[in-house]
């Protein structure tokens, strides 16, 4: 987030080292990351501002990462340094929760105040990682279990421009042996919002764009004995949306359900000197389409299970984390497909005495039952070079295995497809400068280069299929830097966020190819947000200016997409009622009224308004 | 400090220096020459969902193409999914598809005189003094307009969605009836705007029609994705029979059915969207032969995907389309009558069909 960047070197690993036993829950896969790779952590304030907003909105609007996004409430992925939404992971808890058909996670249905912890790892993590995770990733976890006597129940409450709602409750009680936990999450909103429409030179107001979700989370962590931790977790979205028309269409019949239940469930055992770890998790997913118009409708139920076994022994100087996994998926899509797939780990890190090396060496293989393995190693070393500045750089193999759509759709699937794979690499300084007493200069700057090979690309006439067509080359340079001030009550912050990236088909088997050379669509090369954050006491105002350059719609650059610049506000008063915190939000999106469009042809709103109550009860 | 103010200043100098100027390599619509006679129109379908069709010119004589004429000429997008043109009376009428419209816009100046709305139209023809048919995806029916006040004064109901080509023979009206349900073609009589016979065909999902040397009508049809080996047979319009049938291997998907000048010799595009080469490319057939080609007259490259057909009444001379996949901007390849290359010129995106302007 601007100005809420991460150290994740030295200081993470201090803090790990103080705690006896790092309790269950706790993403094994963050403390493998923790070394040599650009990550941003969401700050408590954001996540407090943007609760009662989706996982997209937050990133739209506070980071320069790039989100896809067909309209308010409508399909938004990500995509990270250049890579596609089906190479960017979404990881729950530590598993993959990326559609198995389609390969994507829809971030518009994913309201924030379900996750405690959100990180965007940027770097390609291939061997710690696994598949589809070329592009980075996006980490939503919860916080570890508090074995302790407690009891919290908060309810928000929202409303905004187009008669948009937002209702949730948050209960948690705690023991010194168990805790349960339950999220609710309800969102609505008519949509109907004014816009211009080029082509007919006339403003229009958005129609059939209506959406309503909700999100139940219900967790529960358990000690068993002295030394073994049980979590079961389940996850249930709905979410019904209308599809509103292009802006060259006169109307729409589209409409769309999604219903997603996903499950989890670990264990944790406390050896002397080590932790042995097992889970498996189980997901649910279907989608659901209707156009009345034209009399199609089409159901797309996709199962996945997963489970691993990792065992873990850390020392001062020494982690290691072996183990192995597996992955079966299907889909009853055109046809019933499958996939599977079984990997083993092993990550090492080293740290030397003085903490200010350290280094780790990771492997993966991974085999799919389509007679393909794969071994993907991994370098990452993080160097601290004074007290204000380390270095770090990585270097990963990684690879995609195309989806079950992508092989076994009908018609168009295509069962050769064969996954992509490719190395990259990136060199990385974090600069932590106290100015003065009361001033902190910090960042992150970090310069990436990948190559993928076998990339795939959607191609074809009445039908289209996917190809293993070209050689992308992605490379630039992202930045991360804060300065941070307080005395006293107040405080103030200035961030900026940056990315340019070029991401670029080097190499095409299709004829007289006019792409070579050129972007890749939805790949913006210039993208940033600066903010200013002010407050006092228990007021913070949080002003954010965006900018994204042009997009390309097509392989050629022949069409782009004009670039955009929006600029959001937020205000929280936070005060207590009966001993007890509320917050009061008020935000105003799209501040000076630009009229902009994401992806070609797709309008999005002006200004709109937005107010929410969140009240601490227990 | 100041090594930590000269670390931060050459980082920031050395990234701004290596940076690409944010510029797309834009799209350029061009008006063609006002003073031109004739030409080739290019039907540029855009890639579903981006509002990208639009209408290109083709100068054969001076070998200049123009992009996008309709945009030059109106200041907008023509819509989404521009699938077919054609000529009735003083102007051209474009039935964009997804956009559910058809624009009629003056032959000479291009520009947008009326704005037809009607439920996914594909393919236009000019039945009667003041009235035009128009053949409409997803919906079965066939649109019946006015081509004087430009009004939608009517439908005919089919029996099924999708209907697609339509010809005028002897009178009569032929509609091909793109669904594996249907083994027949319409025969409508355009006086009455009723279907007079279902004349039935050797295969299913009929697509596309043309007219020989002989006033014998040819019938294109099948749906390889949903299980219907595609046929083709000769039809005697008056008795209704199917005098001759040939039957593709059941991997062959053929599509757009053209004559040459002399209406002696049919053509067809062959696509294999999978990547391989065993049917893709433009393939050639007298209208005596006994039997289907086995081997293309043109040959497509491997993921290389032909599109449109069409030939020059003029000239002989075949126009192929290549739209790169939707994914990227078009080519047109010219051949001469024995299928060597004349040259090709770029176009917009998903390029579709030629159209021969005589005026």
């Amino acid at each position: 987030m601007a100005g809420s960047f991460y150290l994740h070197a030295q200081d993470t690993l201090k803090q790990v080292m103080v705690k006896e036993r790092r309790a269950l829950t706790r993403n094994e896969k963050l403390e493998s990351l923790s070394v040599g790779v650009t990550q941003e952590q969401v700050d408590t304030l954001r996540k407090q501002l943007y609760a009662q907003q989706s996982l997209a909105d937050l990133l739209m609007q506070q980071s320069a990462v790039f989100i896809k996004t067909y309209g308010v409430n409508t399909l938004a992925t990500v995509s990270l340094r250049g890579a596609s939404a089906a190479q960017t992971t979404v990881m729950w808890n530590g598993f993959n929760i990326n559609n198995a058909a389609l390969g994507v996670t829809d971030l518009s249905q994913m309201q924030l105040s379900m996750f405690d912890d959100i990180h965007i790892q940027h770097s390609a993590s291939g061997a710690i990682l696994g598949n589809a995770t070329m592009g980075g990733a996006l980490l939503l976890d919860d916080n570890a279990p508090q074995y302790r006597k407690y009891q919290q129940l908060s309810l928000t409450a929202g409303y905004g421009s187009w008669q948009s709602m937002q209702g949730g409750a948050q209960l948690a009680l705690g023991t010194n042996i168990s805790e349960t936990r339950v999220k609710l999450a309800y969102a609505q909103a008519d949509n109907d919002f004014k816009y211009y429409n080029p082509d007919k030179q006339q403003w229009q107001r958005q129609q059939h764009a209506h959406t309503r979700g909700y999100n139940i989370l219900l967790s529960q962590a358990l000690k068993a004995g002295k030394r073994d931790q049980l979590s079961l977790k389940a996850w249930l979205q709905d979410n019904n949306r209308e599809l509103p028309p292009l802006l060259s269409q006169t109307n729409s019949g589209a409409a769309q359900r999604t219903q997603n239940l996903r499950t989890t469930l670990q264990w944790q055992h406390d050896f002397k000197a080590s932790q042995l770890q097992a889970a498996a998790a189980y997901f649910n997913e279907k989608l659901y389409y209707d156009d009345d118009l034209i009399g199609l409708h089409t159901l797309s139920p996709v199962q996945t299970a997963e489970g691993y076994v990792q065992w873990k022994k850390e020392t001062r100087q020494h982690y290691v984390l072996v183990g192995t996994d597996a992955r079966y998926s299907s889909w009853d899509g055109t046809e019933r497909a499958e996939q599977r797939r079984i990997a083993a780990f092993l990550h090492y890190r080293f740290t030397t005495r003085d903490e200010k090396l350290k280094v780790l060496a990771s492997v993966r293989a991974e085999n799919w039952a389509t007679d393909y393995t794969e071994v993907m190693p991994g370098l990452n070393v993080a160097y601290a070079v004074s007290s204000w500045l380390n270095v770090y750089g990585n270097v990963q193999k990684s690879l995609r295995m195309p989806t079950l759509a992508e092989l076994y759709t009908y018609p168009g699937g295509n069962a050769q497809l064969r996954p992509e794979r490719g190395w990259g690499g990136e060199l990385g300084l974090n600069y932590r400068i106290p100015v003065t007493s009361n001033l902190l200069l910090s960042g992150n700057w970090s310069a990436f280069d990948r190559n993928v090979k076998d990339w795939i690309v959607w191609f074809g006439g009445a039908v289209w299929t996917p190809h293993n067509i070209s050689r992308v080359h992605s490379r630039g340079l992202e930045t991360n830097n804060k300065l941070t001030w307080n005395r006293g009550p107040w405080l103030a912050e200035l961030g900026l966020n940056t990315a340019y990236i070029l991401s670029t088909t080097e190499e095409s088997l299709i004829p007289y190819d006019n792409s070579i050379g050129k972007q890749i669509p939805y790949v913006p090369r210039y993208s940033g947000v600066a903010s200013v954050t002010v407050g006092y006491r228990s007021v913070r105002l949080l002003f954010s200016q965006g900018y994204t350059g042009y997009r390309f719609y097509n392989t050629d650059e022949t069409g782009a997409i004009e670039p955009y610049a929006v600029a959001n506000l937020h205000l929280m008063y936070g005060f207590n009622v009966a001993g007890r915190p509320w917050k009061a939000i008020g935000q105003v999106n799209n501040l000076f009224n630009a009229s902009y469009a994401v992806m070609y042809d797709r309008p999005m709103p002006l200004r709109s308004f937005g107010l929410s109550l969140q009240a601490s009860i227990l | 400090m100041m090594k930590k103010r000269l670390v931060l200043s050459l980082l920031i100098v050395m990234s701004m220096g290596a940076c690409v100027k944010d510029k797309p390599s834009g799209s350029h619509p061009s008006n063609p020459p006002a003073n031109r006679k004739g030409g080739i129109y290019i039907v540029n379908e855009g890639s579903l969902g981006n509002n990208n069709s639009a209408l290109s010119y083709y100068d054969p004589a001076a070998g200049q193409a123009y992009e996008d004429v309709f945009k030059a000429a109106n200041n907008r997008s023509l819509g989404d999914v521009f699938q077919s043109m054609t000529q009735i009376d003083g102007n051209f009428w474009l039935a964009v598809n997804n956009s559910d419209k058809i624009e009629v816009v003056d032959t000479g100046s291009l520009e947008s005189r009326h704005i037809i709305a009607l439920q996914k139209p594909r393919y236009i023809l000019k039945v009667g003094a003041d009235k035009a048919y128009v053949t409409s995806l997803f919906f079965p029916l066939i649109h019946i307009v006015n081509t004087s006040t430009f009004q939608v004064t009517g439908s005919i109901t089919t029996d099924y969605a999708n209907t697609e080509d339509l010809l005028l023979l002897n009178g009569k009206v032929y509609v091909t009836q793109w669904d594996t349900a249907a083994n027949f073609i319409y025969e409508i009589n355009p006086a009455t705007d009723q279907i007079e016979r279902r004349i039935t065909i050797a295969g299913r999902a009929s697509s596309a029609l043309a007219v020989d040397k002989n006033n014998k009508l040819w019938v294109m049809a099948g749906n390889v994705t949903k299980g219907k080996t595609a046929t083709l047979q000769r039809i005697d319009p008056v008795s209704g029979n199917v005098e001759q049938s040939f039957t593709f291997g059941a991997k062959e998907d053929p599509i757009r059915l053209r004559f040459n000048a002399t209406l002696d010799t049919l053509y067809w595009i062959g696509v294999d969207y999978y990547g391989n080469n065993s049917y893709n490319g433009v393939y050639r057939m007298p209208i005596t032969a006994a039997q289907l080609p086995a081997q293309p007259f043109i040959t497509a490259q491997q993921y290389q995907y032909f599109w449109g057909l069409d030939i020059d009444p003029a000239t002989n001379i075949i126009y192929v389309t290549d739209p790169k996949g939707f994914i990227q901007k078009g080519t047109v390849l010219r051949y001469d009558a024995a299928g060597n290359l004349l040259g090709n010129f770029a176009t917009g995106t998903g390029p579709s069909s030629c159209y021969f302007f005589n005026p």
